[in-house]
């Protein structure tokens, strides 16, 4: 089966600055590839590269046979993202954001509630989706832009620090779901601080730091990151011992 | 055109959930309108009373303006006022709005999500530019609109037709003009703010914009209601053309890739 993603000599330099250089890649589809290093390791720029929201300076990558640059007007949602900061206009609710997106990829109205439907529940967001995004808390705002990027329904998902500022209960819910979409084979590309996290939900994770390092690879089952002793704990504070 | 028209309706459900900028866009045109309502009413009051005429006449008089009848002056004067006026703000809020799109989309981290979607460049340009004169267009067509009415109404501005509803003269002006000129300004407003880093850059640079908009455009739009219908049209021709032309050239600045 031909990989989902497939890079070559990818790299990229703003100004004389070298972000990113003879990166060469291939990820199958249902592979969850981890990206760790330093921070202005270029992990982020190698996601956005594949999203094709950098232009490479060398080198090229396609995602499912079409070159980056053409993803957003040939693969129509094929290459889901979700970033740091979770990119959803403050003012609107989540419904308004999600159908917005949802509208813009060429899904019609009833189409994007049918898909939502599904998604909602699982990613347990039926209180946060009719308030404004900035009434939501950090956790609930990366959900919907989890859930803008499974709206398309994409055969890559590229997550840039997917749970960077959430607490325990929002990251495990965002980790857990990524796992559960890879297995069910989805492609998946993560960026993180998270060593431990990367260990444990990743099947292969590269050290970055302006060009590939290393590369490990974890046999057996993945999983969602253990969640130590004090999870329990802080489960029964915060009231939430469904995990919701 | 739908991406686009999806894109301004986004935009405009934004604003309409700040109603404190709405109301502030709403205040300024309506000062402009009540103001100039007010001074053509009480104008028309003191007219129809030969004593307070002679009154206003001599308080003129000896506060320099030695005119022999000085309500017409008066008036006309106060009627391009209310013209240059209508034109420059509808320009200017529209110019502020426009300023901030692709600025706000950056600091919100949409552009990016904006940018992965199936949409062409001219469609986002487009629908940020609708999206930022549609509010200014109707609030100056409601609140200028009716005024300019009530304005034409009264006999005493029966001397300046041409400078109200219904000359040909104003309803191209009104009607084409502003509007054309509107999305110009909303065009080229949305250029700025692809190449702003930050807001205070964009707001410099709207700034610029909206003094070069209004010593020029606004003038053409309030004082060339003097001319015939023919440069109205011309100019609103000219408006139509710019827009196209900076659009054009919005489309070779917004990239794909978001770092340029």
């Amino acid at each position: 089966m031909a990989p989902v993603v497939q890079a070559r000599g990818l790299g990229r330099r703003f100004g004389k600055r070298v972000s990113l250089q003879g990166v060469d890649l291939e990820l199958p589809a249902g592979e969850v590839l981890g990206l760790i290093g330093p921070n202005g390791g270029g992990k982020s720029t190698l996601l956005l590269l594949i999203a094709g929201l950098l232009e490479p300076s060398e080198g090229e990558v396609r995602v499912q046979g079409i070159p980056s640059q053409q993803l957003a007007r040939q693969a129509h949602g094929r290459v889901g993202l979700i970033t740091a900061e979770p990119g959803l206009y403050p003012l609107l609710s989540g419904r308004e954001n999600l159908h917005f997106f949802g509208r813009l990829h060429g899904l019609g109205a009833a189409q994007v509630d049918a898909r939502l439907r599904d998604i909602v529940g699982e990613l347990h967001l039926q209180d946060a989706l009719e308030r404004p995004v900035s009434a939501c808390s950090s956790g609930m705002k990366q959900k919907i832009s989890l859930a803008r990027a499974l709206l398309m329904q994409p055969a890559l998902l590229l997550l840039d620090e997917p749970t960077a500022n959430l607490d325990p209960v929002s990251a495990r819910a965002i980790w857990a779901e990524v796992r559960r979409r890879a297995d069910a084979g989805l492609a998946v590309i993560v960026a993180t601080h998270d060593l431990v996290a990367a260990e444990s939900a990743c099947d292969r994770v590269l050290l970055l730091a302006g060009r590939v390092l290393d590369e490990v690879r974890f046999e057996g089952p993945r999983q969602p990151p253990p969640v130590g002793h004090l999870f329990g704990p802080y489960l029964r504070v915060i009231g939430a011992e469904d995990g919701s | 055109m739908i991406l686009a028209l999806r894109i301004a309706n986004q935009q405009l459900l934004e604003l309409r959930r700040q109603p404190a900028m709405i109301a502030a866009m709403a205040a300024v045109v309506s000062s402009i309108a009540g103001l100039v309502l007010f001074v053509a009413l009480t104008l028309t009051l003191v007219n129809s009373q030969p004593a307070s005429r002679e009154l206003f006449q001599a308080n003129l008089a000896t506060a320099g303006f030695g005119l022999e009848d000085p309500i017409p002056f008066v008036i006309e004067t106060l009627l391009s006022s209310f013209n240059f006026l209508l034109f420059t703000q509808l320009l200017g809020m529209t110019a502020v709005l426009a300023g901030q799109s692709i600025v706000h989309e950056r600091q919100s981290g949409t552009l990016a999500f904006l940018m992965l979607a199936p949409v062409r460049r001219g469609d986002v340009l487009l629908g940020k530019a609708l999206g930022a004169a549609i509010l200014p267009i109707i609030l100056y067509g409601l609140i200028g609109g009716s005024s300019s009415l009530v304005l034409a109404s009264l006999e005493l501005t029966e001397a300046y037709a041409w400078r109200l509803p219904p000359s040909p003269g104003w309803l191209i002006a009104f009607w084409l003009g502003g509007p054309a000129w509107c999305l110009a300004l909303a065009a080229a407003g949305t250029l700025l703010s692809i190449r702003s880093r930050d807001v205070r850059t964009a707001q410099q640079g709207v700034w610029l914009l909206v003094f070069l908009a209004s010593t020029t455009v606004g003038a053409g739009l309030g004082g060339g209601l003097q001319e015939d219908a023919g440069f109205q049209l011309v100019l609103a021709g000219a408006g139509v053309i710019c827009t196209l032309g900076l659009l054009a050239l919005g489309t070779l600045l917004l990239r794909r890739d978001i770092h340029l």
